[in-house]
């Protein structure tokens, strides 16, 4: 086989004293990657926080019932006047406190 | 004319022991603010007229002052009698302790002054609590629940001393010390178990409809 003229000339790219020349296409693919990564992570913080907002509704319990409701109202007539003379001396709790005057006017 | 007479008449009979005292208190604190003013006048310009003013205002702040405090006393007098009954020889010794000091007002000692106005609120406490409790045992006896009272009276009566102790306790100095907070926080505990009495006695008489 013949050889040809040019069959041992090295090209510039296999050349290893020479970098070879940068893929265009690689610095979009890590900003797709990096906006993949972050949508990836807002969507599992999202769908976190659902899961938390969410509440069961409340089952509501039962409480006992006091067996004395509206005390007042229940009290026998024959007690009643007795009940509200008490009353109106508990009520009775206004007092009127010492009013500020200036000891010193004049001198 | 005659019914101008018969308004002034009723207009008499109608004024309270309170009512004077709130009028009193208007009456002081219009003439207060008045001698301060003359007298920060007077300070200014140091002269006859402003001088002159401001003594007057002080002689009209100083009379006001002295019937405002006469128709406070009154007052406390006044509504000592309310429950007088529960404790007659303590109150009627604060009344009258009231009364000198109404008839000696050109002379007051302030402290002094001071410490029968707090003294006298002490003993009206002291007594509504003392007919609360004279009240309860008259239920308690109708409702046959003596017992609830009597078990809690001597805590009660007990606690009612210490409040009247802390009232009368002698001044340290010549200035006043204000031991009404106290006596309020003792009178706070003996609220409780007058309020346990009544919640009782209360449960015993729905229980009896």
């Amino acid at each position: 086989m013949d050889e040809t003229q040019f069959q041992n000339i090295d090209t510039p790219i296999i050349t290893p004293l020479s970098s070879p020349p940068k893929k265009k296409f690689t610095i979009p693919l890590i900003i797709i990657v990096l906006v993949i990564l972050i949508s990836l992570i807002i969507l599992s913080l999202l769908k976190k926080n659902n899961v938390e907002e969410y509440i069961e509704p409340s089952i509501p319990t039962p409480t006992p019932v006091p067996t004395i409701i509206n005390q007042a109202n229940q009290i026998p007539t024959q007690f009643k006047s007795q009940f509200d003379q008490i009353d109106s001396v508990k009520k009775d709790t206004s007092e009127i406190l010492p009013p500020t005057v200036d000891p010193d006017i004049g001198i | 004319m005659f019914g101008l007479l018969t308004f002034f008449v009723l207009a008499q009979n109608l004024s309270t022991p309170l009512s004077d005292y709130q009028y009193q208190i208007g009456q002081y604190q219009t003439s207060y603010s008045d001698y301060l003013n003359k007298k920060n006048i007077f300070s200014q310009y140091h002269d006859l007229s402003s001088e002159q003013d401001k003594n007057e205002a002080t002689k009209i702040a100083i009379t006001n002052r002295q019937l405002l405090l006469k128709s406070y006393l009154v007052l406390l007098s006044s509504n000592l009698e309310k429950y007088k009954s529960s404790s007659i020889d303590d109150t009627t010794k604060i009344q009258n302790d009231i009364s000198s000091q109404i008839n000696n007002l050109d002379n007051f000692n302030y402290t002094n002054l001071q410490v029968l106005f707090y003294q006298a609120l002490t003993q009206h406490q002291i007594n509504r609590r003392l007919f609360l409790l004279d009240l309860y045992l008259k239920l308690a006896q109708t409702l046959n629940a003596k017992t609830i009272v009597d078990n809690q009276t001597p805590s009660i009566v007990q606690s009612l001393s210490e409040v009247k102790k802390i009232s009368l306790k002698p001044l340290l100095s010549d200035r006043f010390k204000d031991f009404y907070p106290d006596v309020q926080s003792k009178l706070t505990e003996t609220d409780d178990l007058l309020n346990l009495i009544y919640k009782n006695l209360t449960q015993i008489a729905v229980k009896t409809n």
